[in-house]
């Protein structure tokens, strides 16, 4: 059609307009095919950055992405307003999500005959697994969540839970509030004091009395809040993963609190960060990658970055990861394994009870 | 006005969308707010039964606080933006070089351009742990960490967006304005001050009724700002909402909540509006 006029003009872009804005969401409810490239999420940052390097180097054409808003279980929500078509194949998630998304039907559960390279992780920690032994959480990195403190601000010695209300930590701590870790903070405070995460009255008392002090000075969103909030001095003592210490620990002389004998709160809670594969046209190439990231060299890579633990056992621990790898003695001593299908179905109830008891006291504070 | 068959299928696109787009969702989201949550399931499951639950669980008095804080702190950055952009909307609107007008207008178009992260995150290396109000706080006594200074440090950040949208909703009204009326008054022996509060300030009621109306619902459904400068002190409606939906996966508890927080927006809007048509438009 040749264009002379105005008209012509207004009629032909208009057209294709309206054909552009009729097609696109047509072609996203058709959904990716399976000769599209896989799509994968995980966190930002290093954890990004260093899955993208080890996958960069496997034939099949992928994509990494970020999580949508939050945490990892922002992917719940996402994926469960797509499905059947999920808008990832491949997601990095932890331990308290796995059970929810199985228990939803979205998840492929690998055996080795899927995943060969599943043959080289212990059959103890493939803990996501179903009735007939697949996995549906497949482990890729052992971290643990724990208390400790930068020993150029804190002037006093830190030994058990109840030193945290001491006055001299005015404005000095950073915690989260349950909705991130799903609770596992307050679960070390129930722990630290008589409770654990089936009795957790203790630890909403302690919690209480702490907010009261006045001590809590930041209440972190993210990990890059509680890096930050430590790394800038806002505060100096909190409670976060392996990874975030180790970033701490780069520029600040750090104590970590996860083994403290006599004091169970103090202790390393033990998680385990991997990924998932959803069911779609496209989970056998998920499959495929997944193997390769389980490679002995590719999960030393991965954990060498982190700082944290592989679980390949052909695969070396870094140094950094000495929080992480413990002794048998120490493992019994000083580790905890929080029952997180648990503390995933309690995490609704804890949330709602923080609102109601515990933000109005941080609000008249 | 009587619709013709033509305009009543021009109007069809537009409806559609209405109904696909607004409508839709909306029903699927009241729908949702009455069916019952399962603790450790992604929202309810498939034949899960009704109840009101996740409406009564909002009469404790806890979750007053979280809605009069949401209205309150937005009340007062909406307050003080236009209290800031009336000035800027006078002075461009009767700046006397059109090129500088339209500068103006063009700087307060491209400030609205900017990323509200950019801008949060601005705000919290000012007056968070590296900026200069370290350095005050610790000269005045204050605390860094206090509720204050976090419900300070939002409101900042609601104005960075508030003053350049009050701003040019303003500018339209003030240039309707005819400048013959406050120079007749000035003329007739009233000072500069006496002629704009009660010549210019009273023709500009409708212009700043809608920059209220348009800053005020901003401020209420605000999420990345209280998110983020509330350091976890401060929570707005809209931030209990996104936990409902992405860390708990009590999508029901969240629609509720959703649900809740749209009609008390909408009775608040027609409140203001109609007391403020009853006492000043009419006038």
């Amino acid at each position: 059609m040749t264009i002379r006029t105005r008209r012509d003009f207004l009629r032909t872009t208009m057209g294709g307009a309206a054909a552009a804005t009729l097609a696109s969401p047509l072609g996203y409810i058709g959904g990716a095919a399976a000769a599209d490239p896989v799509q994968g999420v995980t966190w930002g940052g290093m954890w990004l950055d260093l899955i993208k390097e080890i996958t960069g180097s496997q034939p099949i054409s992928m994509n990494w992405n970020t999580f949508p808003a939050g945490g990892s279980n922002s992917i719940v929500a996402l994926t469960r307003a797509s499905w059947p078509r999920p808008a990832y194949d491949i997601s990095a998630n932890w331990d308290p999500v796995w059970n929810l998304m199985y228990r939803e039907g979205w998840l492929e559960a690998v055996t080795e005959a899927d995943v060969p390279n599943l043959a080289d992780v212990p059959k103890s920690i493939r803990i996501y697994s179903n009735e007939e032994g697949a996995t549906f959480g497949i482990p890729y990195s052992m971290a643990a969540i724990y208390w400790g403190y930068r020993t150029d601000l804190v002037d006093i010695e830190i030994n058990s839970m109840q030193d945290l209300l001491h006055p001299s930590l005015k404005g000095k701590i950073c915690i989260s509030s349950t909705d991130k870790n799903n609770g596992l903070t307050q679960v070390s405070m129930a722990l630290g004091n008589g409770g654990d995460e089936f009795n957790m009255d203790a630890g909403w008392e302690f919690q209480k009395e702490l907010i009261k002090t006045g001590n809590v000075g930041r209440w972190s969103n993210s990990d890059v809040d509680f890096i930050n909030s430590i790394n800038t001095g806002e505060t100096a003592l909190g409670y976060g993963v392996t990874a975030n210490w180790n970033a701490i620990k780069e520029n600040w002389p750090v104590k970590i609190l996860n083994k403290v004998p006599g004091e169970r709160g103090f202790s390393a809670y033990i998680a385990q960060e991997g990924f998932c594969i959803f069911k779609g046209p496209r989970s056998d190439d998920a499959k495929k990658i997944v193997n390769h990231m389980l490679a002995p060299e590719n999960n030393q890579a991965y954990n060498e970055g982190l700082g944290q633990a592989p679980v390949n056992s052909k695969s070396k621990a870094p140094a950094a990861a000495s929080d992480v790898v413990m002794t048998a003695e120490e493992y019994a001593q000083f580790a905890y394994f929080p029952d997180y299908d648990f503390i995933g179905k309690q995490s609704d109830a804890w949330v709602k009870l923080w609102e109601t008891e515990m933000q109005p006291l941080i609000r008249g504070g | 006005m009587k619709l013709n068959r033509g305009a009543l299928l021009l109007l069809i696109p537009a409806i559609a969308a209405f109904a696909i787009l607004l409508i839709a969702p909306l029903a699927y989201i009241v729908q949702e707010s009455f069916l019952q949550h399962t603790p450790g399931r992604a929202g309810a499951p498939p034949g899960a039964p009704f109840t009101l639950t996740n409406y009564t669980e909002f009469l404790d008095p806890a979750y007053v606080l979280f809605f009069y804080d949401t209205f309150r702190i937005g009340l007062i950055a909406t307050l003080i933006g236009i209290l800031i952009g009336y000035p800027i909307a006078y002075t461009v609107a009767r700046h006397p070089s059109n090129a500088q007008r339209k500068l103006w207008i063009g700087f307060l178009i491209a400030m609205m351009f900017l990323s509200v992260l950019v801008r949060v995150y601005s705000i919290q290396l000012t007056l968070g742990p590296v900026g200069f109000f370290r350095q005050i706080s610790a000269l005045t006594g204050w605390s860094p960490n206090s509720v204050a200074v976090a419900e300070t440090m939002i409101v900042a950040g609601l104005l960075h967006y508030m003053i350049p949208i009050a701003a040019l909703t303003l500018i339209g009204t003030i240039q309707n304005i005819n400048p013959r009326l406050p120079e007749a008054a000035q003329a007739l022996g009233a000072s500069r001050w006496v002629s704009h509060l009660t010549i210019t300030l009273p023709l500009s009621l409708p212009g700043i009724l809608s920059a209220f109306l348009i800053c005020y619902t901003l401020c209420i459904s605000a999420f990345v700002v209280p998110m983020i400068l509330g350091k976890g002190q401060i929570f707005f409606v809209s931030n209990l909402i996104y936990t409902r939906f992405q860390q708990t996966a009590n999508y029901p508890s969240g629609s509720a909540l959703s649900v809740v927080m749209l009609v008390l927006s909408l009775l608040v809007i027609y409140g203001v509006t109609r007391v403020a048509s009853a006492r000043w438009l009419k006038a």
